[in-house]
């Protein structure tokens, strides 16, 4: 069922923490595929399983978390029938990750070289001489000046643009297939930050590696991505192209996050329309539609029955029962409203 | 309540210093360099105004608000507040000004102590300035509590039983317990996930048109700022670059730093993102320990020249209030 394109197709996974007061069903049910060479977003609040989702490809899972159920498939094998053995060839050589903040994910006792040489020494057998080539190299692309002195020193003599580079050039030293990018740019400043998507955007076309990002932040996703999946309370509740979700979204809760945030090129001021409420605690999350408690335009059966992602065309899918012929009139208000 | 400045100036800062020593040595008596955190900066806050005081981390925004009440004791400058120089301020009169001023802190985690209840958290500044004692202590503190949005029933619990919006909340309560006319918000939203920040600004600025304040914003997250304020100061490695309208400022900005600052700011359109063009800032801030000679932002400014290294420019003023410290604006 996959064509040559595909990369990833993540069927059904649903990842649960076991605790002492029952399961938290961090991840519930969710699907989605990606292309190669493809990027695409995964946007939410904190706790909504966009973190989870990703170290689930990874089979990260700490206890008392599981995999519950599922199939996670990379380039056609099974991630979730592999031995730990080989899952182990696939973490840093066929899909990497880099993380929200790079002082605490660096060794701070090892030279960033010696960090980028240990995958490509490990899952490339290459000698050590050939390693620390490359590792030079891989500074120098993603763009810190004089390499070779700065690949024998250590993380605390960067500043923390140059840690989330050296993060970067880590994850991609292997030439991975798939980018995991959970909030890149979240503890970087503003213009710092812009030096990191961009470089991310140019190494996308120069390695053509495929990439999933993580944030909250639907700013930066804009100019990255081309498709979006927006997630809430361990579900994907709207998906779709960039241009639809920000400019045709169909979903409350992801009307609200955009709502929620002041745009820069604002022209006038406006009150800011925030989501009531907070976000449901996932030991007992709501019956029906998860978000109904949160959102302003609630049906009765929004308490009753959970909605699937219902189709919206052009690859647009949308769980929310407004979509369906028979909200018609309460969706036409809620558009009067200024959704 | 307290004297008025003229034409409604609430605040005034003039040319404030703030260095820190970098000791080292067995007693750490030796003074190796000096951290030049706020390095000469001067602003006016009218009343009832919210002044935005952004840059990137580093720059001397938070050390700037904290020495304006005086929690860091000032190198040299002056501050003055409802018509008083808070720095001469002794013992009583100093507690009086704390009174009028207040400060909302970035993380509601670590501000709020875990071992008191939330009553006496609010009630503390009450009990400090002697302002109420039993019965009209109790009502004040569910006062408090109703106008950030709570119940009086919260008061009996502990911080850890709320989520983070409402740890803001009860941080602005504490705040507001004193009946202060000037808050410092320090970062106040950028711990909060963004459904939850809509709903704390829109608090502050109720508060705000409700019982008169006036703010000094911190805080990185321009957009925000530019929603919130009336005016806009943009500090670069301790000193302020430009200052100006909001906007003003975003429309026109003149110096080279402010404009990549905004140009880095990502807008969640991808059909307006397409178009932009970014301004990409090489390399990273210098060290506050030994900043650039003339102007600090002189090492990555596309524009630089000679006069840039020797002399440093002056803020001034472009007209209309738009202050701007740059040799290329003319």
């Amino acid at each position: 069922m996959h064509t040559d394109d595909r990369l990833l197709a993540i069927e059904d996974l649903k990842t649960s923490f076991f605790t002492y007061v029952g399961e938290v069903k961090a991840v519930d049910g969710v699907s989605f595929d990606l292309d190669k060479a493809e990027a695409i977003a995964i946007v939410g609040e904190s706790g909504c399983g966009k973190t989870v989702t990703a170290m689930s490809i990874l089979r990260l899972i700490p206890p008392p978390g599981r995999i519950v159920r599922g199939r996670i498939t990379l380039d056609g094998q099974d991630l979730l029938a592999k031995s730990e053995r080989d899952m182990q060839q696939v973490r840093g050589n066929d899909v990497s990750m880099i993380f929200q903040d790079p002082m605490t994910s660096l060794n701070p006792v090892l030279t960033i070289g010696l960090q980028i040489m240990e995958p490509l020494i490990l899952h490339q057998g290459m000698s050590k001489e050939a390693a620390r080539q490359r590792a030079v190299e891989m500074l120098e692309l993603v763009g810190i000046p004089h390499a070779a002195r700065r690949v024998n020193q250590y993380p605390h003599q960067f500043s923390g643009g140059m840690r989330q580079r050296a993060m970067i050039a880590m994850a991609l030293a292997c030439n991975p297939k798939l980018l995991l990018a959970d909030e890149p740019t979240t503890s970087l400043d503003v213009t710092i930050q812009a030096q990191i998507i961009e470089l991310m955007k140019d190494l996308k076309q120069k390695l053509s590696t495929s990439i999933i990002l993580i944030t909250h932040d639907l700013g930066i996703v804009a100019g990255l991505c081309s498709r979006v999946l927006v997630m809430y309370a361990g579900k994907i509740i709207e998906t779709g192209p960039i241009k639809a979700i920000y400019h045709d979204a169909r979903h409350p809760y992801t009307w609200g996050l955009l709502k929620s945030v002041p745009r820069l090129d604002a022209l006038e001021k406006r009150r800011l329309v925030p989501i009531l409420g907070q976000p449901p605690d996932l030991l007992r999350p709501p019956a029906g539609c998860r978000f109904h408690p949160r959102c302003g335009h609630a049906m009765h059966i929004c308490l009753e029955e959970e909605p699937e992602l219902f189709e919206a065309g052009d690859g647009h899918r949308v769980a929310c029962w407004l979509t369906q012929p028979q909200a018609a009139g309460v969706l036409k208000e809620a558009m009067a409203g200024g959704r | 309540m307290g004297g008025n400045g003229d034409n409604g100036v609430i605040l005034e800062v003039k040319h404030l210093k703030k260095h820190f020593p970098l000791r080292r040595g067995v007693l750490f008596t030796k003074v190796e360099a000096w951290n030049h955190a706020v390095d000469d900066i001067s602003f006016t806050v009218r009343k009832g105004e919210t002044l935005g005081l952004v840059g990137e981390s580093g720059c001397g925004k938070t050390t700037a608000g904290r020495t304006i009440i005086r929690l860091y004791a000032p190198t040299s400058g002056s501050v003055t507040f409802e018509g008083r120089d808070v720095f001469k301020l002794q013992a009583e009169d100093l507690r009086a000004m704390r009174r009028r001023i207040q400060m909302i802190f970035q993380d509601p985690y670590a501000s709020l102590n875990p071992r008191m209840t939330v009553g006496d958290i609010v009630g503390e500044p009450l009990d400090i300035h002697g302002l109420a004692k039993n019965s009209a202590r109790r009502d004040r503190i569910h006062e408090l509590l109703r106008m950030v949005g709570l119940n009086a029933e919260h008061a009996n619990r502990f911080p850890h039983e709320f989520s983070g919006g409402q740890r803001q909340r009860i941080g602005v309560a504490r705040a507001l317990a004193v009946d202060p006319s000037f808050i410092i918000c320090d970062e106040p939203i950028s711990a909060l996930d963004v459904s939850i920040q809509a709903q704390v600004v829109n608090m502050l600025q109720e508060l705000q048109g409700r019982l008169g304040l006036t703010y000094l914003l911190i805080a990185h997250d321009l957009a925000m700022v530019k929603h919130i304020s009336n005016r806009v100061a943009v500090m670069y490695l301790g000193k302020i670059m430009e200052i100006a309208d909001s906007f003003d400022l975003y429309k026109h900005p003149l110096h080279p730093y402010t404009k990549a600052l905004l140009s880095a700011i990502p807008i969640p359109d991808p059909i307006v993102e397409r178009e932009r063009r970014r301004i990409i800032l090489e390399g990273d801030v210098p060290s506050p320990l030994n900043p650039p000679s003339g102007c600090r932002f002189r090492t990555r400014c596309a524009l630089v020249g000679d006069d840039c290294k020797e002399v440093q420019p002056e803020l001034l003023d472009v007209g209309g209030g738009h202050r701007v410290a740059c040799h290329r604006v003319k």
